[in-house]
């Protein structure tokens, strides 16, 4: 966080509300911009895919036209079964990405503070990184069978990372005169924990929990298209060996849209819990 | 606010070793032989300098000289390598109730999630009831200039105006001593002279002891009681100059004065034999 750069504004008599509606306006206008454009591209896509399955360029029996699958899709959002897989995918998916905060944010203090902790972490971190969550199916499998439970194993396991790292960068990020501004006024533990630290990591924190949450759901659908647990992955690989096409299609759609969902609500508490932040208030984005 | 027995005048002190000798200056902070090392390095070799109370004591050194150092050892920010820092009769070990600190990087020590209101207030949380603080915020704020500005947040001030939330936030802590490390290094040179006069204009208000560190020479002299020099690192104290100049000071007509222009000249060429004789690392 670099807060060297000053504005000189007008002194507004209640800064909250100017500035609210500043960032309100500016934020509308710029996003309706990127939702006109985005929009277009979307119906573009649809229309080419739409063109492209009816004249035949697809293998027979691979893609649907789109109409098709939107449809599908449509039909779908009427079936008590399509939202109880929705929910089974959603539910463990949030629940791990509880279970990864409750894990990483001790663990990023301890990493974070103590430098031995730090030294003797990094390699083993470094080595679990990488590991695909999909290579440690099995071993779900063996521990939990095809259960929630393996599936709550694999997100910790692969999703955890991101608001880990995060955590870890945020507290050594923590400034060093603002520490100093703690000491001279001795604050105590708690004004400096709730006043100064939580608010230095918390930018950090949100950015990693979005990314965090964005790999959980990927991992939840993948498990149960693999795992077989229950939910929409679950139910993709049903409607496949079905060759029920359209449905297939129109569930991969709704995980899109459910990550795209998760990492809309994670902006959106983002913009009035970090007003303070350049990044926010500079009209910026996160 | 607390009143001090005694608003010493005349504190014509020359030599650091004089302090004893002063008997109507009850003695405030007393560096004792301060050493301070960073791995082989040594940037302290032993300073040794008193404040009285409701004195005002510019430090000047040539950059360089560890006069952050100095000050953060002086606050028990920092563990000195050698000597101490007596602050009321105690050896300071951590930050003393009694002390305040106004830092140089301002957009740093004030806390952008809180308003300036906010930021005054948090020192006094552990110091002052709740129904103490409001008109207490509001008087120092209006001693400041920022009368009306505590809903604003620090980004949405001018550096200046930063910093005079910052020496408010001070003020309101009720320190005996204020520290300031170089605060109006970040801010431009008019504003710097607005600040300048008003760091004197509450210290008169408010009876305050200031330590000002700064590498401003014109600064120095023009703020100080009294003046100590430091030489170049390792540092000591190369000699206390006392500031005769008359009060209250004018930034037009005290910088005419040829004592001012005098005083001056002995920092000038002081800093600069230090910085020639400074041990090059």
């Amino acid at each position: 966080m670099t807060t060297t750069q000053f504005r000189e504004l007008p002194a507004p008599t209640r800064p909250r509300a100017p500035r609210r509606s500043a960032g309100r306006t500016s934020f509308a206008a710029g996003s309706l911009g990127k939702g006109v454009l985005g929009a277009g591209t979307v119906l573009a896509v649809l229309a080419a895919w739409e063109v492209l399955a009816r004249a035949g360029a697809f293998p027979p029996g691979s893609i649907p036209p789109a109409s098709a699958v939107l449809a599908e899709f449509v039909r779908q959002l009427g079936v008590p079964l399509f939202w109880a897989a929705v929910w089974n995918t959603v539910s463990v998916a949030l629940l791990g990405l509880l279970l990864i905060a409750v894990i990483a944010a001790p663990l990023a203090l301890l990493i974070g503070l103590v430098r031995p902790v730090q030294e003797s972490t990094w390699f083993l971190m470094e080595f679990l990184k990488p590991i695909p969550p999909v290579a440690l199916i099995p071993l779900g499998l063996l521990l939990w069978g095809p259960s929630p439970g393996m599936k709550l194993f694999l997100i910790v396991m692969g999703a955890i990372w991101p608001l880990l790292t995060q955590l870890i960068y945020g507290i050594k990020e923590i400034n060093g005169v603002g520490a100093d501004m703690a000491r001279s006024y001795r604050l105590g533990w708690w004004l400096t924990t709730s006043r100064l630290v939580f608010p230095s990591v918390l930018p950090f924190a949100l950015t990693g929990l979005r990314i965090s949450a964005s790999i959980a759901i990927v991992i939840a659908v993948v498990t149960e298209m693999i795992g077989g647990a229950a939910g929409l992955g679950q139910n993709i690989v049903v409607a496949q060996s079905a060759g029920a096409l359209a449905e297939m299609y129109a569930l991969v759609i709704a995980a899109g849209l459910l990550g795209l969902l998760i990492n809309a609500a994670f902006r959106a508490v983002q913009k009035p819990l970090l007003f303070w932040h350049p990044s926010v208030r500079q009209e910026g984005n996160l | 606010m607390k009143m001090t027995e005694t608003y010493p005048q005349d504190k014509a002190r020359t030599a650091p070793e004089a302090g004893a000798a002063v008997v109507n200056a009850e003695v405030l902070l007393q560096l004792q032989e301060l050493q301070k090392n960073y791995g082989h390095v040594q940037i302290l070799a032993g300073v040794d300098f008193e404040i009285c109370r409701g004195e005002f004591v510019c430090v000047v050194g040539p950059s360089g000289s560890g006069k952050t150092t100095l000050l953060k050892c002086m606050a028990g920010l920092l563990e000195p390598s050698g000597g101490q820092t007596v602050f009321e009769g105690q050896q300071v070990t951590e930050p003393p109730a009694k002390l305040a600190v106004v830092f140089q990087d301002y957009s740093r020590s004030l806390l952008p999630w809180m308003t300036v209101w906010q930021n005054v207030e948090l020192p006094m949380k552990n110091k002052f009831a709740k129904a103490e603080r409001p008109a207490r915020i509001e008087s120092v704020l209006e001693a400041v200039g920022l009368g009306g500005k505590g809903s604003l947040y620090p980004w949405q001030m001018s550096g200046g105006m930063q910093q005079r939330a910052a020496i408010a936030r001070g003020l309101a802590y009720q320190p005996d001593v204020l520290l300031m490390d170089e605060p109006f290094a970040a801010v431009d040179a008019q504003t710097r002279i607005e600040l300048e006069d008003l760091v004197l204009r509450v210290r008169q208000e408010f009876d305050m002891t200031v330590v000002f560190v700064t590498h401003d020479i014109d600064e120095a002299v023009y703020l100080a009681d009294r003046v100590v020099v430091l030489s170049g690192a390792p540092t000591t104290v190369s000699r206390n100059i006392a500031v005769d100049l008359p009060q209250p000071r004018n930034q037009r007509d005290t910088k005419l004065l040829p004592e001012y222009a005098r005083l001056r000249a002995e920092v000038f060429e002081l800093i600069q034999s230090a910085k020639s004789h400074a041990t090059i690392r």
